[in-house]
């Protein structure tokens, strides 16, 4: 409320005498059409005070700023874009120190949207659209907000979390499949490593995704199979859990008493028919908890 | 960046997070118990029995503290076949219940019953598998090991052949160690 109450003061004062010698005050159509949410319309408007040459001030590139990004950026026709590049011309122009805040405002909330889209898509599934989409964020937070902000933080969640996506996303997969986004999620969760390689949830999901790949292949061996294929899938197996080990023994360096990581060392020891070591993590578990470990 | 709307995004990213993570948890599946099971049932495959033996069902027992093992024959072998019998899985509780039995599995945990075990099942043609080191040269034909992060098992020919019992080539081949 407060943003459309700033915008209607200086609308009103736009003037056709200023630049082209025609009559209509296009920002002004152009806010009108905003106003009753007809940016189709309102697009038209601002794009024809531009293209006239009627006037190019700090306001009218703000307004054409509210209105592109009130329109549904496609890829073929990326308004957000053009409102950022906008926004980003209004800012240069301006030197009133309201406006600049309102300006500020306006492009992070646009750019916030693109964050948003990420996270959506994340939540749908839809994964290598939501990374595509998280990078388009980054790019456009560095380009339009602040060029020097440091993404550490929020690249730990997000890669974390899509890392987790990718890793529930393949349970009714073959297992060709499921090893194919095992290893995606593995690259999704060294991007966190990266940044910071004492990061525990990474480490732990990494062993984890190991594990439970490997114990997939042992629980779904066809009943019937013959004595050379177990053997043989007995191998891959255990390629899988001598991956997922180092990064499960980290993540309990990282942090010894978390029960999570002890169970979770304590079922790939069980894997890997290492009884003494099953044995250590299984009583580790019951001092750290005072309780039994489940389906023991 | 505005900071209302940054902390609502990383709240929403933290929601997701922490429901997508319980994923990634590490559930306990016993393997070794699918493992065991499936060796036991080739076992039963590649061995041959005294004619007295084909007849009725094919036992398999299991004398064990817990249920693991048992559970997964249980559930996956009891409607199968071996040969023209039709496999069954028994659980003793103690020696004594032990009767004609094609296949006894002794797991590590009642392993301290060997020598009775041995004396209950003198006479028979039973497959008797253990689990546990040095337990071929104590009546098993067959002795589960944990080589290399793998489960195998080891043979003793001579212990089938004084049971009547025939073992194909073919287990004898893949096994870790064999006393023939």
């Amino acid at each position: 409320m407060r943003l459309l109450f700033y915008i209607s003061l200086f609308v009103l004062g736009f003037r056709p005498q200023v630049g082209h010698s025609q009559t209509t005050n296009y920002p002004l159509k152009a806010y009108e059409f905003y106003q009753k949410k007809d940016f189709v319309t309102a697009k038209i408007w601002i794009d024809s005070a531009l293209q006239f040459n009627q006037i190019k001030t700090d306001k009218v590139w703000f307004i054409r700023g509210l209105i592109y990004r009130e329109l549904e950026s496609t890829t073929e026709n990326n308004t957000r874009l053009v409102a950022l590049v906008s926004l980003s011309k209004a800012k240069n122009l301006s030197t009133d120190a309201a406006l600049l805040k309102q300006i500020n405002i306006v492009t992070q909330n646009t750019v916030m949207k693109t964050y948003n889209e990420s996270i959506d898509l994340l939540k749908m599934g839809e994964l290598n659209k939501s990374e595509a989409r998280y990078l388009k964020y980054k790019e456009q937070y560095l380009m339009y907000n602040n060029p020097t902000y440091n993404f550490d933080q929020l690249d730990i969640m997000y890669f974390n979390s899509l890392g987790s996506a990718w890793q529930a996303n393949n349970e009714l997969a073959s297992f060709t499949e499921q090893e194919k986004q095992l290893n995606i999620a593995v690259e999704k969760f060294q991007k966190t490593l990266h940044i910071d390689p004492e990061n525990y949830d990474a480490n732990y999901n990494i062993g984890v995704a190991y594990y439970n790949l490997g114990t997939d292949i042992i629980i779904h061996l066809d009943p019937l199979s013959p004595l050379d294929r177990i053997e043989e899938l007995q191998i891959t197996a255990l390629r899988l859990y001598k991956n997922g080990l180092p990064f499960l023994m980290k993540a309990y360096e990282l942090d010894p008493e978390n029960p999570q990581v002890i169970e979770g060392l304590r079922n790939i020891h069980h894997a890997m028919q290492d009884e003494e070591k099953e044995k250590f993590f299984k009583l580790l578990y019951e001092q750290v908890t005072g309780k039994k470990l489940e389906n023991d | 960046m505005n900071l209302k709307i940054f902390i609502l995004s990383i709240f929403s990213l933290f929601i997701f997070t922490s429901v997508n993570n319980q994923t990634g948890d590490s559930k306990f599946k016993d393997t070794q118990s699918v493992l065991k099971a499936l060796y036991l049932y080739n076992f039963a495959s590649l061995a041959d029995w005294p004619s007295n033996y084909k007849k009725g069902d094919f036992i398999i027992g299991v004398l064990s503290k817990d249920n693991k093992v048992y559970l997964e024959l249980k559930k996956k072998y009891e409607e199968k076949r071996i040969g023209g019998q039709d496999i069954k899985i028994v659980k003793y509780a103690k020696i004594s219940e032990i009767d004609k039995v094609n296949l006894l599995f002794l797991d590590k945990s009642q392993s301290s019953l060997i020598n009775s075990v041995n004396e209950k099942i003198k006479s028979q043609s039973t497959l008797l598998v253990t689990n546990r080191t040095g337990y071929l040269n104590k009546g098993a034909v067959i002795n589960f090991v944990e080589i290399n992060n793998k489960q195998s098992y080891e043979v003793n020919v001579r212990n089938a052949k004084k049971r009547k019992l025939i073992l194909a080539s073919k287990l004898i081949e893949l096994a870790i160690k064999k006393i023939e």
